[in-house]
């Protein structure tokens, strides 16, 4: 304090000594509380004053407006001690920019005066002073800030540049009122209002609005503050920028507003508890859910609301989450857990909380958030879904139900074990998809499903709802009611999910089907019955069939609708019969009775009629059950007639009588003529047994004969009674039943006849004798008949076999014709050929001998060879004449033997030839070793000459036994063989196959084998092939051992 | 002359020495050079039809056929037939030309259209005239169409 003093004195001497020194460019003012005590002459210089330099000057008689309280303002700071600079433009010193320091003077009682040193600012200063301006203006547009001033006497009003930013104005000064225009209409007359209070009543002018601006129609915020200087009759005022500000505030009003709503009306709870546990915050659904008020729970601990039981899990639980978070622990876990929580009331909720607790930066935890949910209906639903599901469960098992529960999105069906059991399938014989189980509807339910699932999954119906046939594993169908129900949509209507049931209804169905069947079978009954039936409900006809429609005479039915019963039957029968069908009961059979019904034509239909109490559609109706008697009265009548003809018949039965008897032997009906041959009367017989009327012995015979008609059988007898013989006839009369009812004897007196028939049999011996006399005379001719003829036979046979003969023979004859006219032929054709030759070469010897002698020699060969061929011919022709006309000599034949022998014989010629023989064991036949040796050789010598040009010859001789007694001899070679195309000839006379150069013969040979053969009975063929063989097969009686 | 130039006559005989014989016939006329023998009626016609070794042949009808009636396999008289119903060989002359003087045959023979009929005469003077003027007329002075 001692040194600010002293402090202040220099301040205070330094300024008196600078105040007389005139050129001191700088200018001091001395105040007092706002006076100006002293000044120097750079000020007064300055500022123009004439006044005397001590004389007390008010500061505001030199400053003004802006100036003035700026300075003012600097001075109040100063009082307090503190230094003070200010650097501004003065208006009156022609806006010279000046910089004011404020430099306050102390003595005992604190600041006694204020030296103000006015330091004016040169080029330099000014440039400053511009800077100095340009950053005000600048910290003006950061700050959103401005000021302004009103003159009130020439109503204008300046603006400085940050005022001008914010209100986008241009930089001019205006008037008053089309500056009063820029704040929105609506706060024009609260702006007016507080101008007026500040100027007139001096209340401080403090007022938020909104403006447009005129630059670009921005709405901004503005607040904005004044004062109002009187002395000047100005009011300066300061604006501010604050649409940031609004609209943050206005935002979070928004959001408070929003937050508020929501916690006010969603049904958790929303709380909040510090680090001591206590309630911070709690939504207004607190107090609906738990019936505390929220002041109650306000700033509580928690723990007063949590049941006892939970005490120590949920403080430790919670504890833990206070503690300071777990470094590693990165994530905030909020932790979740259901409890009951009790109410005010005493009654407890089930709630699911969940508590996420809120850390600071470093870790501390600073609060927990927790939201508490009521679930008690959730869980009761859960409960009451899982008792309803563990009933179903229940149920399906025990009812049988099959289940099923599909997946659209995957399609899969999920099937209880019911559901396969029940058709008889294991669970994989089903494909998962619902295809598996369309894939087992019946053909013709498939439409109706189809459509069902359609209606269903459209919305259409609400239920999923149908009977159709499935095929089980056995391959047989099996009614099902299906009934199912989509549970989940997705957001575009698209099922999700369905569960259904299963219901076997195949024995409903088919007792359905047994019904129709049943209805359709009375229907048809009804309708087809040969009796009339119609049904009347309160004496009104509402059915008739057809029977009854054609008994009644009526054309159709529609004639009979509500006619009323009396129409047919007499009113006292209706009346009788209705009094009937009162006492009866449904179903009930009764006794049937006969009335006369009147037809439509008026005509009578006599009638048998049962009645009936029906249920016809929910109503009790009578049904009557008519029958015509007119036929039957008929019969009836007819059957009266026949008893009586029968009757009349029976008392004329002539020499007999007819019995009818019971089944215990007593008589009941005893008729006929022959009664008046016996000594009983009809009356003596009726009502007694045979047993009774007749002796031991007789009624003993007659138990035996009609035993036998107890077993229905027909039985007839003859018995003699006294000296008299009766035949009888027993017949049986059966019950509809088949039982014996009655015994019918019909009995004749046939004493007389048997007298005759006893004569009539002694007369018949005799003439039997005498015919069997006479009958074997008879058979004596019959015998010598039968011998000639025999002869005569013979004689025939004889005549026939003569005429085969001549047949035979005549056959001979053609073929010995057919020989003989061969033989011509070969006469005039191959015998002459040789004659021919020999005089040719003859002719030509001659010639050559006269010429040539040498080559005579060739035609002296050629001459001798044709007459030997010559030879040859006349031999063989001879040989074939003979055999044609010789008669055989059968003996047994050693086949082996005469092979061997052949073959002996050419043994010489066979010298330079290698030849094979085959021969196998050969059989004994039956036939003249001589012609069959002719023919073995000609086949053999062929055999033998056909392969004479083959470098070894194989000859195989075979025999194979054919029936009865033939056997098939064959020779085959491997010579050249023969064209089989003319293996017809080859056994015809002078027949060739070759030509003579190629192999000599004379065509005869296999000719004569043939006749040898064929006169054997036996039969020759030929098989061959060029160049490759032949075969004969020779077929001859053989001798069997 | 060449001797496949000039037409050919056809002889079917199987009997040796009656070809030799007509051969010694034929020469006397100059026309034993011209002559092919064939030994039975199928050599006959595979000589006609070119088949089998006279597949080769020049493909020419021979100016005349002389057939003999008894052969093997086929008879001349069945030759006969099948050169007639052939229209490629019906126009061929053919001249029977053997022993047998039947009437049967004559007529067989004429009914099927053969141009002479000749039998052989026993005597060998007989038979050489007989066999020369057949070659002569048919081989040189008869003409046929083409």
């Amino acid at each position: 304090m001692k040194k600010n003093k002293e402090n202040s004195l220099d301040n205070l001497s330094a300024f008196n000594l600078l105040k007389d020194y005139c050129h001191f460019p700088e200018a001091f003012i001395q105040l007092e509380k706002m006076v100006i005590k002293s000044f120097n002459k750079s000020f007064s210089d300055t500022f123009s004053l004439t006044t005397e330099k001590d004389s007390n000057i008010p500061l505001d008689r030199v400053f003004s407006g802006y100036e003035l309280q700026e300075i003012t303002t600097c001075i109040q700071q100063a009082s307090q001690g503190k230094q003070q600079s200010f650097t501004g433009l003065l208006q009156q010193t022609g806006r010279k920019p000046v910089n004011i320091c404020f430099i306050p003077v102390h003595d005992e009682n604190g600041v006694a005066s204020i030296i103000m040193r006015l330091i004016f600012l040169q080029d330099e200063e000014k440039r400053f002073y511009d800077d100095f301006v340009k950053r005000h203006n600048r910290a003006e547009e950061i700050a959103r800030f401005g000021h302004w001033e009103l003159n009130l006497n020439t109503r204008e009003i300046k603006t400085s540049f940050g005022a001008r930013k914010i209100y986008g104005l241009e930089d001019k000064a205006f008037d008053s009122e089309s500056v009063k225009r820029i704040p929105l209409e609506k706060f024009r007359p609260k702006l007016d209002k507080a101008l007026n209070e500040l100027i007139q009543e001096n209340k401080p002018y403090n007022v938020e609005f909104q403006i447009k601006r005129p630059d670009n129609n921005q709405i901004r915020d503005i607040h904005s503050t004044a004062q109002f200087d009187k002395k000047r009759n100005t009011v300066l005022g300061v604006v501010r920028d604050i649409t940031h500000e609004k609209e943050t505030e206005r935002k979070l009003t928004l959001n408070e507003v929003r937050t508020n709503a929501i916690l006010a009306n969603i049904s958790d709870i929303v709380w909040m508890i510090d680090k001591s546990e206590n309630v911070i915050y709690i939504s207004p659904s607190g107090e609906k859910m738990l019936g505390f008020s929220t002041e109650d729970m306000m700033n509580k601990n928690y723990l007063k609301y949590i049941p006892d039981g939970l005490l120590d899990l949920l403080r430790d639980k919670f504890r833990t989450l206070f503690s300071k978070r777990d470094a590693d622990n990165g994530a905030v876990i909020p932790y979740t857990m259901t409890y009951e929580q009790p109410k005010k009331n005493g009654k407890k909720i089930s709630v699911e909380v969940k508590i996420t607790p809120i850390y600071d930066e470093e870790g501390s935890f600073l609060y927990a958030i927790g939201v508490s949910r009521d679930i008690t209906e959730r869980i009761e639903k859960e409960q009451a879904l899982q008792e309803s599901q563990t009933i179903l469960t229940l149920v399906t098992e025990s009812l049988g139900i099959g289940v099923w529960d599909q997946d659209f999105v995957n399609n899969k069906v999920v099937r209880n074990d019911h559901w396969f059991k029940m058709l008889g399938y294991d669970p994989g014989d089903i494909a998962i998809e619902r295809e598996g189980w369309l894939s087992i509807v019946h053909e013709d339910d498939k439409e109706a499903t189809f459509q069902e699932m359609e209606e269903h999954e459209s919305g259409r119906k609400e239920i999923f709802s149908v009977e159709q046939r499935l095929k089980t594993k056995s391959g047989d169908y099996k009614w099902i009611f299906n009934w199912g129900k989509i549970i989940d949509r997705d957001k575009d209507h698209k099922p999700v999910r369905a569960i259904g049931v299963h219901i076997d209804i195949n024995k409903r169905k088919r007792a359905e089907q047994a019904l129709i069947d049943s209805e359709k079978r009375y229907r048809l009954l009804v309708e087809n019955a040969p009796d009339g039936i119609l049904i009347s409900v309160d004496n009104k006809i509402v059915f008739i069939n057809e029977s009854g429609l054609s008994m009644l005479g009526g054309k159709s039915k529609s004639e009979f609708n509500s006619l009323q019963l009396n129409e047919f039957i007499d009113q006292d029968d209706v009346e009788g019969i209705l009094k009937f069908f009162d006492k009866t009961s449904a179903g009930q059979s009764n006794p049937p009775f006969e009335i006369n019904l009147k037809r439509l034509d008026k005509s009578e239909l006599p009638a048998e009629i049962h009645v009936s109490k029906v249920s016809y559609i929910n109503k009790q109706a009578l049904q009557i059950i008519f029958r015509n008697l007119t036929e039957r009265n008929e019969v009836e009548r007819a059957r009266r007639e026949v008893e009586a003809r029968y009757r009349a018949i029976a008392e004329n039965y002539p020499n007999g009588i007819i019995f009818v008897m019971n089944t215990n032997g007593i008589f009941v009906f005893a008729e006929g003529k022959g009664l008046e041959n016996v000594t009983l009367a009809k009356k003596d017989i009726i009502g007694k047994s045979y047993s009774e009327l007749f002796p031991a012995h007789i009624s003993s015979l007659i138990d035996d004969y009609l035993a036998d008609v107890k077993n229905n059988n027909y039985v007839r007898f003859e018995i003699e009674i006294g000296n008299r013989t009766y035949s009888c006839h027993a017949v049986p009369v059966k019950s509809s039943n088949n039982i014996v009812e009655q015994t019918i004897i019909i009995s004749t007196d046939i004493s007389d006849r048997k007298k005759a028939e006893q004569l009539e049999k002694d007369i018949q011996i005799k003439l039997e004798n005498e015919v069997e006399v006479r009958l074997k005379e008879l058979n004596e001719q019959a015998s010598k008949l039968k011998a000639s003829q025999k002869a005569l036979t013979f004689l025939l046979e004889d005549v026939n076999e003569a005429r085969e003969e001549i047949i035979r023979t005549n056959q001979q004859l053609e073929a010995a014709n057919n020989d003989l006219e061969a033989f011509a032929y070969s006469v005039s054709h191959d015998l002459r050929a040789p004659l021919r030759h020999i005089d040719g070469f003859t002719q030509l010897l001659e010639n050559k001998l006269k010429t040539n002698p040498d080559e005579a020699m060739e035609y002296f060969k050629k001459i001798h060879l044709a007459s030997s061929r010559m030879h040859n011919l006349i031999d063989d022709l001879l040989t074939f004449s003979r055999l044609g006309r010789k008669k055989l000599k059968i003996t047994s034949v050693d086949l082996s033997e005469l092979v061997k022998d052949i073959i002996s014989t050419y043994e010489p010629d066979l010298k330079e030839r290698k030849i094979e023989w085959n021969i196998e064991e050969l059989p004994w036949l039956r036939g003249d070793p001589e012609l069959l040796k002719i023919a073995f050789d000609n086949l053999l010598s062929n055999a033998l000459k056909f392969t004479s040009k083959i470098e070894t010859t194989i000859i195989e001789i075979s025999a194979s036994e054919q029936e009865n007694g033939w056997v098939e001899i064959m020779i085959r070679d491997n010579g050249v063989g023969f064209d089989m195309n003319y293996a017809h000839k080859i056994f015809g006379v002078f027949e060739r196959l070759h030509s003579l150069h190629e192999f000599p013969g004379t065509g005869i040979g296999l000719a004569n084998v043939k006749r040898v053969i064929q006169s054997h009975g036996g039969k020759i063929r030929a098989e061959s092939e060029i160049d490759n063989g032949a075969a004969f097969f020779v077929t001859l009686p053989q001798i069997t051992e | 002359m060449n001797m496949n130039e000039i037409p050919r006559i056809l002889l079917a005989e199987d009997n040796d020495n009656d070809v030799e014989l007509t051969l010694n016939a034929l020469k006397d006329a100059n026309l034993a050079n011209r002559v092919d023998v064939v030994r039975d009626g199928v050599e006959a016609m595979d000589y006609l039809l070119y088949r089998g070794k006279y597949e080769s042949r020049k493909r020419e009808n021979p100016i005349v056929v002389m057939l003999d009636i008894k052969m093997p396999r086929m008879d001349g008289l069945q030759v006969l037939k099948n050169i007639k119903e052939n229209p490629e060989l019906k126009n061929i002359p053919v001249v029977m030309l053997t022993s047998s003087s039947l009437d049967k045959d004559i007529i067989e023979s004429y009914s099927s259209g053969v141009n002479a009929y000749v039998v052989k005469p026993i005597d060998f003077a007989e038979f050489q005239t007989a066999v020369n003027h057949l070659g002569v007329f048919w081989a040189l002075i008869n003409k046929i169409p083409n």
